[in-house]
């Protein structure tokens, strides 16, 4: 499967968030969340309850709940995006959780760049498997040279794309594999993370570049997804 | 017939009413005795009946208003101690009922409506200090 058809075929899937708030604050996430495959519902609280909370279903089966105020804190540019591996929060991380398999249609740069630190993060806690990252510039891969100098100290096997390569190719001193001509691989933003082991830890990022800068894309921790992604760089 | 009046909170019971049914004091104050039953009264609006599933997603929303995101794990307990322990004891104190997987809260007597709302505001009042 190419990653337009992923990018298709996970845009059927209907997921639910559910909004639940003493006012109509909905109106304000729907317009943050901007996908293809999010149903938005809202549920009025009593006034002197709680504050509002948003939960998320997928097919039916509760997947997670968070309160509105965290939700759009992460939702908003900028997305804080930590220096270091292994230190985003866990409220965030939860976040990624609840909205992968999601189809988004405007995400910034900012946005993206949060998300694959959560994936690089993912694999370089796990420290196996095998890692393939495509960039659609030289320029956007040298800005991540120090996180993948970091990925290249552990077992996993790291593939980088960037298409006519980088000048002086500042990871040649370290064992990962740099790939130049990718034909259609070079219209993407991905990242792609097989642990080698159970799959639980496994992910992709799979995103491209609309014509206003803007992106369309979605992250998974779907085995089966992230499976059909590697057969398109394999 | 003159209705009793408490002359601390200024409630009024109206007496020799027997078709009122009050909530024995005891299993009233138990009822209350507890964070998750007096949200899940909060909650519960005496119209539109709510489900199991529902009601359980409100209550692990709420909490995590306060203690941060909550998944399934956290879902599935809540539940539990719904069906185990807080439903059982509101439908006992005659404040809820459950009828075909639907939960409604009762009508109540309007002292014990009082009561109900006076612990659902002292809650958010004290806890949001």
């Amino acid at each position: 499967m190419s990653f337009g058809r992923i990018l298709s075929e996970v845009a059927s899937r209907e997921k639910r968030v559910i909004v639940y708030a003493p006012d109509d604050s909905v109106r304000e996430l729907a317009d943050v969340l901007a996908t293809r495959n999010l149903t938005i519902d809202h549920r009025q609280l009593p006034a002197i309850s709680s504050d509002a909370f948003v939960v998320v279903r997928d097919g039916g089966e509760f997947r997670g709940a968070l309160s509105l105020s965290d939700l759009l804190e992460f939702l908003t540019p900028p997305v804080r995006r930590p220096d270091d591996l292994d230190s985003l929060a866990r409220k965030h991380r939860v976040v990624y959780e609840l909205l992968d398999d999601t189809v988004f249609v405007t995400l910034d740069r900012q946005q993206l760049l949060a998300t694959s630190r959560e994936l690089e993060d993912r694999a370089w806690r796990t420290g196996h498997g095998r890692l393939h990252a495509g960039f659609q510039r030289a320029a956007a891969f040298e800005a991540q040279t120090s996180v993948y100098r970091e990925l290249a100290t552990t077992d996993i096997d790291v593939h980088v794309y960037v298409p006519g390569g980088v000048s002086e190719d500042p990871l040649a001193e370290t064992p990962i594999t740099l790939h130049t001509r990718n034909g259609e691989l070079d219209r993407y933003w991905f990242i792609l993370f097989d642990d080698g082991e159970t799959g639980a830890q496994n992910c992709a990022l799979i995103a491209r570049e609309t014509e206003d800068g803007r992106y369309q894309g979605l992250w998974t921790y779907n085995e089966e997804l992230v499976a059909e992604a590697f057969k398109t760089v394999d | 017939m003159t209705a009793q009046e408490n002359r601390a909170t200024g409630l009024e019971f109206p007496s020799g009413d027997s078709d009122i049914d009050y909530p024995p004091p005891d299993e009233l104050f138990k009822a209350l005795a507890s964070s998750k039953r007096r949200r899940l009264l909060a909650a519960l609006p005496a119209q539109s009946p709510m489900t199991l599933d529902e009601l359980t997603d409100v209550l692990v929303g709420w909490q995590s208003t306060g203690d941060g995101p909550a998944g399934p794990d956290e879902w599935a307990k809540v539940k539990i101690e719904l069906v185990h322990a807080h439903l059982p004891l509101l439908v006992d104190a005659g404040l809820v009922s459950c009828e075909d997987e639907e939960i409604a809260s009762t009508e109540y007597p309007e002292p014990v409506e009082e009561l109900v709302a006076f612990a659902g505001e002292y809650e958010s009042a004290v806890t949001d200090r």
